[in-house]
């Protein structure tokens, strides 16, 4: 009874709280304040490689084109397009009218220049154009047009330009220092450690070093403004979920990072004030196997071992998520084989998968490695462990900091039968998820901790590449999806979904997915 | 004369000191898991543009070239450009410390007001209540790691009563350009800008009171038990039976020497709080140097690691100095005893 009472007491402190956070908050209406987990470390557009840093670059800049949440290209800031030369020539019409935030108006020079700049810096997503796209081939054509002159036909490039966003010329040239790139000097590297040099949605107000962050609406933007859009967005750097919990029950924070805790998510939807919004992302969290390393090089063997895996454990319990079907995420999105199944967990035919292997009757013996200190990858692994012991394959686990993974990745010999890893697509296109993933010719990072040499996966990734139009990429990825699925490299094991706490009152938010585009403030506006 | 070597004995090994750090931090530095150069351009960049970056941070020459380089640099002032933030590292260093400075000062001054008198009070009142309970929060203290006192008040403070700021030196609503000291609560203070002074005063106080715990607990400890012992002496019987009265006894007569112990603890638990404000300036967002650190560890952007822990080195050891000549000064037994020596 006494317990009742403290309860009830407690809920109506938190419904005052609530209520005069409400109230604070609608008088902030056009003020959000989000919290990141890490500080911006650059915010150049050519040298952006993680979440944080697009998070700045898509509110400060604006892309050629853009990708709506189903990963279609659509227009942005050019207004439409044309491919010839047999899928080597790549035409952009930019669209009139729009202006930098300093005023002067964006051209089809505007975009070159960001182009050739990204190339010759060579850094952040240069990595998307290396060996498809020299600077030269960058060329404006007429007033208003851009042209891309690939060195060979390549059908992901549409996809890559997203992440090509479009600096102002004339003021970077005006702020550069002396530096390696000949006339251009720093490209105005120096500059941009604290400046922004776009034409997006949001202006910088304040950037003290990363750490002190405000983004200021940009009132000229050439896409409007929705009602209720916010005038100012603050930033707040912590990862630690009592400081955030403590700032949204004060109101001092309207929307948390997708990095908190789940109990975070659980205490905030309990919040009167408060939802969480929920979004199956194209991220897959994967058991990589190591097919060059016994007893993992052999196929049977990696069946047995997705066989014995009990996956409703992983998705209902460790980490909440979709099951996968296959090696794309979302399940069902446009280049899904539709024929592959989600994968159970079944002993008998783990069993069966083993007799048949050429490790038959042997005692296996496989290391299995995770990003030390992460709670719920170490319960996977002790699943993992648990599981595979049922159809005796030992496992020794063997946490490791995410740096030294990343170095392991790099030697086929180093690199552990199993590890635990995510891994989404960079840009909206099965090639990231193969090439980078599969392909033997891609380079050797963590991505590709499968190993896999496989002539025909390489061949079909790349005459994908080649390929032109939907239906032929389709009816090539659906090939591949078959052949990878039966060599089986990778086991998914859940589809992470994107979780956001924030007010009610907040509305707009979109999923895409590009890297932290669903984060572009633009789409988000306040309606109580 | 002798004193005078003595003091030009330890800057010698305090200066022998830093060079030793700066090796061992070096070389843990090359040998942790990682390539800077990976790390900077994300997994997925071609080993090409790797190797390319390599070159240019010098990361494909030798060590004993790279660290000669480095020590060369660092004789001109230079401590090189951090990976992450692509700025000096002194700029970077000198943005950030004046918060983390704040935060250890105002957890020493926090560490000398309180904890010195509560031992005071607890030898004045030895074996009563006032001393138990002073004993219970003083063991308490120094038991409760920092970063986890941190989180508590966050919760008590912060969550429920919602009373105090628990992020952040200053509201976002309150401008404050960094001027003249970096320190809002001084600047405050210095401009006669009071909405400054208070609101950052009142962002100061969880953390400041997190980051002291510990090191109050301890000055407290010493404090009192150095008093009992004095309490015993022969002066400070005769002079009780002067008929002195007890608050005169304790503060004017007890106090001053059993000070000593405490001074040696503080100057070195101030340097010592530096090392502790990392973890309280992560639980409360704290713009100071750890957030630098921690990511500059993590990425593995050695020019920032070697500059904020070669700082943190100067400050433990002009700390330990200043302390062993104050030591001395206040206490001419150590004085003659070096002298002596020498």
């Amino acid at each position: 009874m006494g317990r009742g009472k403290r309860y009830r007491t407690g809920r109506w402190a938190a419904a005052l709280s609530i209520a005069l956070m409400g109230f604070s908050a609608s008088g902030l209406a056009r003020s959000l304040t989000l919290n990141a987990v890490q500080t911006f470390g650059t915010i150049d557009p050519a040298k952006m490689t993680d979440y944080t840093q697009y998070l700045a670059v898509v509110n400060l800049y604006d892309d050629l084109v853009y990708a709506s949440p189903s990963g279609k290209i659509i227009p942005h800031l050019a207004s439409s397009w044309t491919v010839g030369d047999g899928g080597k020539a790549y035409t952009f019409k930019i669209r009139p009218g729009i202006r930098f935030h300093d005023g002067m108006p964006l051209t089809a020079a505007d975009v070159v220049y960001s182009m050739r700049r990204l190339l010759a810096i060579d850094q952040g997503p240069a990595f998307l154009w290396q060996g498809v796209l020299k600077p030269s081939g960058v060329t404006q054509v007429g007033s208003n047009q851009v042209r891309f002159t690939l060195i060979h036909p390549y059908s992901p490039f549409l996809a890559t330009l997203p992440l090509l966003f479009v600096l102002n010329e004339k003021q970077l040239v005006k702020h550069q220092k002396s530096g390696p790139y000949g006339k251009w000097g720093d490209y105005g590297q120096s500059w941009l450690l604290n400046h922004d040099a776009g034409s997006g949605p949001y202006t910088l107000r304040t950037f003290v070093d990363g750490s002190q962050v405000t983004f200021q609406r940009f009132a000229g933007y050439w896409m409007g403004w929705p009602k209720g859009a916010f005038n100012t967005v603050n930033v707040i750097f912590t990862n630690n979920d009592s400081t955030v919990l403590s700032l949204a029950r004060t109101g001092r924070l309207q929307l948390t990072s997708q990095f908190q805790a789940p109990e975070t998510y659980k205490t905030l939807a309990s919040f009167p004030n408060w939802k969480v919004v929920k979004a199956p992302s194209n991220t897959i969290f994967y058991l990589k196997l190591n097919t060059q390393k016994p007893p993992t090089d052999s196929r049977r063997v990696r069946w047995a071992i997705a066989y014995a895996i009990h996956y409703a454990t992983i998705q209902h319990s460790l980490y909440p998520g979709a099951a996968p079907r296959g090696l794309l995420a979302p399940p069902g999105s446009a280049f899904s084989n539709p024929n592959i199944p989600e994968l159970h967990q079944d002993l008998a035919k783990a069993k069966a998968e083993l007799a048949k292997s050429r490790y038959a009757g042997k005692k296996l013996h496989i290391t299995l490695t995770y990003v030390a200190g992460t709670a719920f990858e170490q319960q996977v692994a002790l699943l993992l462990q648990s599981d595979l012991a049922k159809i005796g394959i030992q496992v020794s686990i063997v946490p490791a900091p995410w740096n030294r993974i990343t170095q392991l990745a790099t030697s086929k010999s180093q690199t552990p039968n199993a590890s635990e890893v995510f891994f989404g697509p960079t840009y909206p296109s099965p090639n990231s998820v193969f090439y980078t993933q599969y392909d033997s010719n891609a380079p050797h990072t963590w991505a590709s901790m499968a190993w896999l040499h496989d002539p025909q996966v390489n061949r079909l990734i790349v005459q994908a590449q080649d390929a032109s139009g939907f239906a032929q990429q389709k009816a090539i990825y659906d090939k591949l999806q078959a052949i990878l699925f039966r060599l089986m490299p990778d086991v998914p094991l859940v589809v992470q979904t994107y979780e956001y706490g924030m007010l009610k009152s907040i509305h707009g938010y979109t999923y895409n997915p590009i890297q932290s585009f669903d984060m572009n403030f633009h789409n988000l506006y306040w309606a109580p | 004369m002798t004193y005078l070597s003595y003091i030009a004995n330890k800057l010698g090994l305090a200066l022998l000191t830093l060079f030793g750090l700066s090796l061992i931090i070096f070389l843990i530095s090359h040998v942790i898991p990682g390539d800077p150069a990976r790390l900077e351009l994300g997994p997925l960049a071609t080993q090409a543009q790797v190797l390319n970056l390599r070159r240019e941070l010098g990361l494909n020459l030798p060590l004993p070239v790279q660290y000669g380089n480095y020590l060369w640099g660092l004789l001109h002032g230079n401590f090189g450009i951090s990976l992450v933030t692509q700025h000096n590292v002194w700029h970077d260093i000198a943005t950030r410390l004046p918060a983390t400075l704040e935060l250890v000062l105002a957890a020493t001054l926090l560490i000398l007001v309180i904890g010195v008198p509560l031992g005071a009070l607890a030898a004045r009142y030895q074996n009563s209540w006032i001393d138990g309970l002073f004993r219970l929060l003083s063991i308490g203290g120094v038991v409760t790691p920092s970063f986890f006192a941190g989180i508590l008040l966050q919760i008590v403070f912060g969550y429920f009563l919602n009373v105090l700021p628990v992020s952040g030196e200053v509201a976002l609503g309150v401008p404050y350009s960094g001027h003249p000291t970096g320190m809002p609560v001084l600047d405050g203070l210095l401009r006669g800008n009071w909405p400054l002074f208070l609101n950052a005063l009142r962002h100061l106080i969880l953390p400041a009171v997190s980051l002291a715990l510990a090191d109050l607990g301890q000055v407290a400890r010493i404090t009192r038990a150095s008093m009992i012992d004095v309490s015993r002496k022969e002066y400070v019987r005769a002079q009780r039976s002067y008929g002195l009265s007890d608050a005169s006894m304790t503060f004017k007569y007890m106090l001053k020497p059993s000070f000593i112990p405490s001074l040696t603890l503080l100057g070195l638990a101030f340097a010592s709080l530096l090392g502790n404000a990392f973890l309280v300036e992560l639980v409360f967002s704290w713009p100071g140097i750890a957030s630098y650190a921690a990511k500059a560890i993590l990425q593995k952007d050695i020019n920032a690691v070697m500059g904020v822990v070669l700082v943190f080195g100067v400050f433990f050891v002009v700390t330990n100095f200043l302390v062993d000549i104050l030591a001395g000064y206040v206490n001419p037994r150590l004085r003659l005893g070096t002298q002596a020596e020498g």
